[in-house]
């Protein structure tokens, strides 16, 4: 059981203890109980949480509004699939869905995020078994792989609006998702052989 | 029973770049962490199971070459398991393993042997039990598929079931182990996929930034921005103000050599990496910067390249060059620039730490866990076997995280607090307090007879060594940088000269994939080039004839001090015949002879030996009327000796394509105050989708020679392929990098 207890500045002169009787640490408190004289009361108050969904799960989230989602998923959900590669939204490390786009969770602010859907590499299909994930592995895609979570979630939202992408497009796409190991080549061809086209030289 | 201990007769600089040589001898020993009670562990690397899995212990770092699941195949293979009931377990830092520096490029060179011996030996061992305990003679028994057959009647025994009696049987001597022949390989040569890839495609690896230990802290540190500063005061109360940060610990700043001691700062401590990163950020901190306060890399570039023009500390010398540049039809002068480079892993650095009962273990993506013991160790105060190092997996190294600076952090905070400590480096730390790869002025001079033929030879060279990190006060190269293209260029010319001017550095250097080869590569695979556009000869037929005979150059002979990446040449000689058919091969691959240059269109070629291995590139380039430059394809051909897993190899040199053109066309860090000028990938850009080479082809040369280095000897030959091909499309010679500091248009 996680307890959160914290001393709040109150028109009450005595101080005012937030008690959570619950389990996770996302879930935040609803009861506050004010302390005075020894005496207790308990008040049920509306809290200002915010709401979102994870991989299908309802979270709730009453930190601070400006920090990204990124470390939301990584340091609160231990969702660490999605990795921090930059802070600037820059290299595209940290990508996962946003009511089903690509977006930068480094640079989306929980306050952005709230009332959304997030998939994250975790909740991108069941058994690792999306289309993408299934082409990444024919390829050998991965060298040290930090940065693959980012390509994979960046190449399957590409997919789902443009499902036979060019070059072109795949560069188009993909240009915000560094990979220093470089496995460009391979990302490129993963995606066509994801959209079903005829691969050359995946294996070059 | 079977330990390996390391012989190494090298000094420590020696050591980093070279593993010393492996010996198995009597001594106990013990997997860590092998999950099954009552395992028969023959050695150090493999333990079996009473119920048939296999562990196989891997030493060496995951950052992306594959080496964790190649070393293993190769024991693997010789003691004939089944892959599928193979356990691969990270090794901790331990000296018993021989060297752990996963760097320079020698993981299979150093250890193919002692990987192979050890499943060799176990399964002579397996082979005895069962023939023993079958009363017949160990020749009509083998090892097959994780099982031992009895060949006459068909009975079987599996490891498992052998594993205690195996146990039992001495320990062959190296003489009596046999090996498997390459024609009955099921994984050496054979592209198996790599153990983490089905975890990195799902998003479930660990890498040193996943790390996590109940009760944890999170840590940001403010650093000086100016290399040697300290710490005059600061005021952290804005700081502990922010929610979620509990306090501020100061780390002491190094003491002359920096070594890999942290650079020192001020922690800001928090329950989140959010809420440290944001704590960090309202610190007021006061820091005296001292000497280095005033450097400029504009004007340190010009007095490295006065230092380049003067004649310097001659480190090679045939013939008398002075005399032939006298007496010559022409000749021909040119001077290169290669800027400070940054690694930029995508995984910055990062560590946990937790200090407990005067030990400490970490948690990190290290390319040496031994060097963190030490360097935790120093930092602490204990004994280097109190330091207990795990070793995550690497979100890319590149040199980079060889140096334990970032784990010596975490281990002094966790000390000071009593509690386990999560050290996070932004993208703005790891640009700005890198081991930077080194700047590089060169001058190069040549004589050439009437034809264009060179008949003399000068290069020079100037650079902040990397031998500054163990020793404040070193000013010129060593042999490991002077023997990474300055000395051991390859050319039958009768009077060359190399020489190195001394230069201090301002910042901690360090060594990036590839070394010192980066900037000599460039400057001599450009110069050569340039010569054969001076003598209007092509430039694969002018490299062929400048390299001359078939011969192993004989460095000893000549006098020339040679490092050989610490190898003898006997074993791995510099075999000009080897590297000439890597030039046939990659010009005969990319159609060389049929793709004559046109406007905007054309090849370029560079050849380099390093790490052992034989090199060549042939890029296309194609520029058009704007000057925006394309790489639609590259053909590398290599020669790295035997391969142990194709695949991989193939994947080390396509990376290697994309991290030299990345440096050729964009890498560039620069100073002024003191201060580097970038932070993150928009002011240091590394090569993405849309500007890396399209296509790179690679052609492996089917070698029987022993193995040699694969991360890294792709990434030389690079940038003067790139910037001969710019040459021969638009009639531009670069000769400073980055190229997009030359307007093509």
């Amino acid at each position: 059981m996680i307890l959160h207890a914290v001393t709040l500045k109150t028109s009450i002169t005595a101080p005012l203890i937030r008690y959570t009787p619950y389990f996770g640490v996302s879930t935040w408190p609803k009861i506050l109980i004010p302390y005075r004289n020894g005496q207790c009361t308990v008040l049920l108050k509306e809290s200002s949480m915010l709401k979102l969904k994870v991989n299908g799960k309802s979270r709730n989230f009453d930190g601070d509004p400006a920090m990204p989602l990124l470390w939301f998923l990584r340091d609160e959900l231990t969702l660490t699939g999605t990795k921090f590669g930059c802070g600037m939204g820059l290299c595209g490390a940290c990508t996962v869905h946003l009511n089903g786009e690509a977006a930068r969770s480094c640079t989306t602010p929980m306050s952005e995020a709230a009332g959304k859907t997030v998939t994250t590499i975790e909740g991108l299909s069941t058994q690792a078994n999306h289309p993408v994930q299934q082409a990444w592995k024919q390829c050998n895609v991965a060298q040290c792989g930090y940065c693959q979570s980012g390509q994979i979630m960046q190449a399957s939202a590409l997919l789902k609006v443009t499902p036979k992408p060019t070059d072109q497009q795949i560069d188009q796409a993909m240009q915000g998702n560094i990979c220093r190991c470089g496995t460009y080549q391979r990302i490129r061809s993963a995606i066509k052989m994801a959209a079903g086209q005829s691969v050359q030289a995946v294996k070059a | 029973m079977i330990n390996v201990t390391r012989q190494s007769r090298r000094g420590f600089l020696g050591q980093m770049f070279s593993a010393g040589t492996l010996i198995l001898g009597a001594g106990p020993m013990v997997i860590e962490g092998a999950q099954t009670a009552g395992s028969w562990m023959p050695n150090v690397f493999v333990a079996i199971a009473p119920n048939g899995l296999v562990t196989i212990v891997t030493h060496r770092s995951e950052m992306g070459t594959g080496i964790r699941t190649a070393l293993p195949l190769v024991l693997a293979e010789e003691i004939d398991a089944d892959w599928k009931r193979v356990k691969i377990q990270q090794a901790l830092g331990d000296t018993k393993y021989g060297s752990q520096n996963t760097d320079g490029s020698c993981s299979i060179r150093d250890f193919y042997e002692v990987l192979r011996d050890s499943g060799a030996s176990a399964r002579l061992m397996l082979e005895r039990a069962a023939a023993a305990k079958w009363g017949v003679p160990v020749g009509e028994v083998e090892a097959r598929n994780h099982e031992v057959v009895h060949t006459k009647s068909g009975k079987k025994l599996g490891f498992g079931e052998l594993s205690a009696l195996a146990a039992k049987q001495p320990v062959p001597k190296k003489e009596e182990l046999t090996y498997k022949p390459a024609s009955k390989y099921r994984y050496v040569g054979k592209d198996i996929p790599i153990i983490d890839q089905d975890d990195i495609v799902a998003g479930k690896g660990t890498f040193g930034m996943d790390a996590r230990v109940p009760g944890m802290v999170y840590a940001s540190i403010e650093r000086s921005p100016v290399y040697g500063g300290k710490l005059k005061g600061f005021d952290d109360a804005a700081a502990k103000a922010v929610k979620g940060v509990e306090g501020t610990v100061v780390i002491e700043g190094f003491k002359a050599p920096h070594g890999f001691q942290p650079l020192g700062g001020v922690a800001v401590i928090a329950n989140s990496t959010w809420a440290a990163m944001q704590g960090r950020k309202k610190l007021k901190v006061d820091w005296d910067s001292g000497a280095n306060a005033t450097f400029d890399s504009v004007a340190f570039k010009k007095s490295l390249q006065e230092t380049a023009r003067a004649p310097q500390k001659m480190v090679r010398n045939l013939g008398d060059v002075d005399k032939a540049f006298a007496g010559a039809a022409k000749t021909i002068e040119a001077e290169y620039y290669v800027p400070m480079l940054s690694h930029a892993p995508m995984e910055p650095p990062v560590a946990v730490a937790e200090f407990k009962d005067g030990k400490c273990t970490c948690w990190c993506p290290t390319q040496n866990p031994q060097a963190v013991q030490d360097t935790v160790a120093a930092a602490l105060g204990i004994k280097k076997e109190d330091v207990i190092c795990h070793v995550t997996l690497l979100g890319g190294g590149f040199g980079r995280k060889s140096k334990p600076d970032y784990v010596a952090e975490a281990a002094l905070i966790s000390k000071k607090l009593g509690k386990p400590v999560k050290v996070v480096w932004s993208r703005e730390d790891d640009i700005r307090f890198d081991f930077y790869h080194t700047v590089a002025a060169m001058y190069m001079k040549a004589a050439v007879d009437a034809q264009g033929k060179p008949v003399a030879m000068l290069h020079r060279s100037v650079f902040p060594s990397i031998s500054s990190t163990f020793d404040a006060s070193a000013e010129y190269g060593f042999d490991v940088e002077l023997g990474m293209g300055l000395v051991d260029t390859p050319w039958a010319i009768p009077n060359q000269r190399a020489e190195n001017g001394p230069a201090k550095n301002h910042f901690r250097i360090g060594w990036m994939r590839a070394v010192a080869n980066i900037y000599h590569a460039f400057g001599v695979h450009s110069f050569i080039d340039e010569l054969a556009a001076q003598a209007g000869r092509d430039r694969v037929e002018y490299l062929l004839a400048a390299i001359g005979p078939d011969r192993k150059i004989d460095f000893e002979a000549e006098g020339t001090k040679f490092w050989n990446n610490g190898q003898s040449l006997e074993k791995f000689p510099f075999d000009t015949a080897r590297l000439k058919r890597v030039i046939q091969l990659a010009a005969d691959k990319s159609g060389w002879a049929n793709k004559k240059p046109t406007k905007g269109r054309a090849l370029g070629i560079a050849a380099h030996r390093s790490f052992l291995t034989y090199v060549a590139a042939v890029v296309e380039v194609e520029v058009d009327d704007k000057g925006v430059l394309r790489i639609p394809r590259i053909d590398l051909a290599i020669d790295a000796g035997q391969i142990i897993h194709p695949d991989r190899v193939k994947a080390q040199f396509e990376g290697a394509a994309v991290f030299g053109a990345s440096l050729a066309l964009m890498g560039e860090i620069t100073a002024a105050d003191g201060r580097i000028q970038q932070s993150n990938f928009h002011n240091y850009p590394v090569a993405r989708i849309n500007e890396a080479p399209m296509m790179t082809h690679v052609h492996i040369v089917p070698s029987d020679a022993p193995h040699s280095g694969v991360g890294e000897p792709g990434v030389p030959p690079i940038a003067p392929a790139i910037t001969n091909a710019i040459f021969a499309a638009t009639g531009k010679r670069i000769r400073e990098l980055p190229i997009k500091k030359t307007k093509l248009a």
